[in-house]
């Protein structure tokens, strides 16, 4: 099998999940338990906190909340603010886990893909809060967040900025040290990690109250017993990615230059709008098949056991991902000719020759059989 | 208003009390078929008796709505008659009629009494002005109206009680199930195959539902969709095996080896035929599809008669002069309206290149049937099929491995 759909998830790592069968079999009482064992438990889960904090630089002013996913973290920073007078700033083109909960309150697009912060930026209303991606997860492109979470902060110091890093954490360095933003998301499956659990690093002061209210596990602000062995594989996931961010980039990096020369040798008729051989993020690549459906290069890729991923099926008429499509800038005659491919640093070069042999033939045999004849 | 409870249905069969000797014959098969229904949407004892050219359906517990309305769809069902069971005590009769729904709604009525039992006291009309005037003591705005009322009262004297009927609803008639043989039916996806699906029940015919799809090209979502109009064409049926032929193989080979305007045409061909060996596997006599005179270019006069040369099997096509207006709203009738309007991937759509043939080469049509041989190709794809049915209890069951000798029709 080869794999190329990591930005949807990822294959967990064999060591880590060798390390959860055992926690899972030893470490089954409550964490919140009185008794010594589950007090044992209640200070490994302490202790996952206070090293996942350290490995982000942050302050006492940050709280480090375990949710079950990426969508619950944006979700509860959300909830903070629900009743907050103003405007929601999100990228139209964002992870839906932010635009469905956001798409019915008063809000506007704000989207770093083609436009500037000061094109955007509305002067005359007040900004509650600016969701922001350091990564696409569409398009894999990489913003420059820092400058604009400053600038924001400089104008309006009360929005509160919240960062859905998933696709950002473990591929790049990220620091709360300084941070001007006040939120942040990321998740374990992105890292090799189990499926299941996920973090919001928010600032205390931004805390208002609970999305799951209960028995007051995280410190009072998400209640549901705690599961440690998802946390430590969690953390093991993540500690193992950060000590070779730059070895792993270096490697996908290859990967990608690999794939630009290989598709330009093989003459592959394909459209990039967002990456090129050279610079930006290597990770996600999205690429554009003129003339075939990329459903059904999806499906002709799957039956050699090669996964891309495509977010538009030629089924379906009403189709949402469009308005993201949209978003990003694709033109709508190409709606249902995306494809994303995401590399890991386990993906070999070997794999990247297969996929790009296999992806050629199969749109030189498909285009000849329903193209359009020119 | 709580709904008034029937413990009786009365079930009139339809045309089929015009046959000669063999009338007995259609009566029990109806019969097992209603029995087959009632027993496993009805939980309670019930008994089917059969008497003066229709069935009594009973119980002690009063039949769901649900299952009156799945009655109303087996095939020679003409109509149903809600009834309320009473013994030949005046007073019990007489609260019945009372319970009678809809005086309140209607301005006009009439009671009529039959007595297939004389032995009753008082006259037929005799009766009927009596419960009239008792149902006027109780609803003075009515009138009695005794042709075209409102509602009519129906009150039976039977040798086994007595009847209160409060309307009659109709069924979809025809012939019951498996009386008149056994046929292949073509899905597709669309409104028509459906339809003449259902057409088919009517006609007494016991199907096997047969889907070719043309993975990869088309996505799995489209079988989902399959299997959902099986489910729904499944109430006019008993079981309703499905067969997915996987034809994506198939179709590339087609489609590499005719001219691109030929492509839909030889499709259709490779479908039929492939029909053909799946009937004669399970010893069916038919195909049905849901084509419709001149409704696209592949369905022109010449590509169906074309076709229909070398199959050495009849196709029966009950939709041939319907209109498309017609057969969508007939969809809505079947009950397979929204299902069929879902978008889905079609093949033969994806495949179709520029206009496709309406009146074909005879020359080139034999040449390419001849450097072309896909016999074998169609076997194969055969045998590799999947098959699913749904069970009494209208679950989604799926047949490991085909027993293609073995009685599919019967699982």
């Amino acid at each position: 099998m080869i794999y190329f759909d990591h930005a949807a998830s990822t294959p967990i790592n064999k060591e880590i999940l060798q390390q959860m069968m055992i926690s899972y079999g030893d470490d089954f009482a409550n964490p919140a338990s009185k008794h010594a064992f589950g007090q044992r438990l209640g200070k490994k889960l302490e202790d996952l906190r206070q090293k996942f904090k350290k490995k982000f630089f942050a302050s006492d002013e940050w709280e480090l909340i375990f949710t079950s996913s990426a969508t619950e973290s944006n979700n509860t920073v959300f909830y903070q603010i629900k009743e907050v007078e103003g405007l929601n700033l999100y990228s139209f083109a964002d992870h839906m886990s932010i635009v469905n909960p956001l798409k019915h309150t008063d809000s506007q697009n704000f989207c770093l893909h083609h436009k500037t912060f000061s094109e955007q930026w509305p002067e005359d209303k007040k900004v509650k809060l600016l969701a922001l991606s350091p990564v696409n997860n569409h398009s894999g492109k990489l913003v420059d967040f820092k400058d604009v979470c400053s600038e924001v902060k400089k104008r309006s110091p009360g929005t509160h900025i919240h960062l859905d890093a998933v696709q950002f954490v473990g591929k790049y360095d990220c620091s709360l040290k300084n941070a001007d933003f006040d939120s942040l998301s990321f998740t374990s499956h992105k890292l090799a990690g189990p499926k299941g659990i996920a973090g919001l690093f928010i600032k205390k002061n931004a805390l208002k109250r609970a999305l799951l209210v209960g028995g007051g596990h995280e410190h009072g602000w998400r209640a549901s017993t705690p599961s440690v062995t998802l946390i430590e594989g969690f953390y093991l996931a993540f500690e193992k990615k950060i000590k070779v961010l730059d070895e792993s980039f270096e490697k996908v990096d290859k990967l990608r230059k690999l794939f630009f020369d290989l598709i330009r040798e093989d003459d592959c008729p394909l459209i990039f709008p967002f990456t090129n051989r050279d610079e930006g993020n290597p990770y996600i690549i999205t690429f554009i098949i003129p003339d075939i459906p990329s459903d059904m290069i999806m499906r002709h890729l799957e039956l050699k056991q090669i996964y891309l991923s495509t977010s538009s099926a030629c089924s379906s008429k009403t189709d949402k991902e469009s308005e993201t499509l949209k978003a990003l800038g694709i033109e709508s005659k190409y709606f249902k000719h995306v494809l994303r491919l995401s590399f890991s640093p386990e993906n070999t070069e070997e794999e990247v020759r297969v996929l790009v042999k296999t992806l050629s033939h199969e749109i030189k045999e498909l285009t000849q059989l329903i193209g359009k004849r020119k | 208003m709580k709904e008034i409870e029937y413990n009786c249905v009365l079930i009139n069969p339809g045309e089929f009390f015009l046959r000669g000797k063999n009338r007995k014959y259609f009566y029990s098969v109806f019969k097992k078929h209603i029995a087959f229904l009632i027993k496993f949407v009805h939980k309670e004892k019930f008994t089917l008796k059969f008497d003066s050219e229709r069935f009594i359906l009973e119980s002690v517990v009063p039949f769901s709505r649900m299952i009156l309305e799945r009655l109303k769809k087996i095939p020679g069902v003409h109509s149903i008659h809600l009834v309320q069971k009473t013994s030949w005590d005046i007073e019990e009769i007489e609260q019945a009629v009372l319970k009678v729904p809809g005086y309140d709604e209607a301005r006009t009525f009439c009671v009529r009494v039959k007595r297939a039992n004389k032995k009753f006291s008082i006259g037929s009309v005799q009766f009927a002005k009596d419960l009239g005037h008792l149902v006027l003591t109780h609803h003075p705005h009515l009138k009695v109206k005794l042709r075209g009322p409102d509602l009519q009262v129906g009150v039976k004297i039977m040798d086994s009680g007595v009847f209160v009927e409060a309307g009659t609803e109709y069924g979809v008639s025809g012939l019951p199930v498996g009386t008149t043989g056994k046929i292949v039916t073509l899905l597709s996806g669309g409104f028509d195959s459906s339809v003449a699906s259902y057409f088919m029940s009517k006609r007494g015919c016991d199907q096997l539902f047969v889907f070719f799809h043309a993975y990869p090209f088309v996505g799995n979502e489209v079988k989902e969709k399959i299997i959902g109009l099986v489910k729904v064409l499944s109430q006019y049926q008993r079981l309703s095996p499905l067969i997915i032929v996987p034809f994506g193989e198939v179709q590339k080979k087609l489609a590499a080896n005719c001219r691109d305007s030929y492509r839909t045409l030889f499709f259709r061909k490779a479908m039929l035929q492939t029909a053909v060996l799946l009937a004669k596997k399970v010893k069916a006599k038919a195909l049905c599809t849901g084509d419709s005179l001149g409704q696209v270019s592949s369905q022109t006069l010449e590509n169906i008669s074309l076709l229909d040369e070398d199959l050495g099997m009849s196709v029966f096509r009950p939709l041939i002069g319907q209109s498309k207006v017609d057969i969508i709203n007939l969809s809505r009738e079947v009950g397979t309206y929204d299902l069929s309007a879902s978008p889905h991937d079609d093949a033969c759509s994806l495949f179709s290149l520029g206009s496709p043939v309406v009146n074909p080469s005879l020359g080139y049509w034999k040449y390419l049937n001849e450097s072309c041989p896909i016999e074998e190709d169609l076997e194969q794809a055969l045998l590799k099929s999947e098959m699913c049915y749904f069970n009494k209890e209208q679950n989604l069951t799926v047949v490991e491995n085909i027993d293609w000798e073995g009685n599919v029709w019967r699982l």
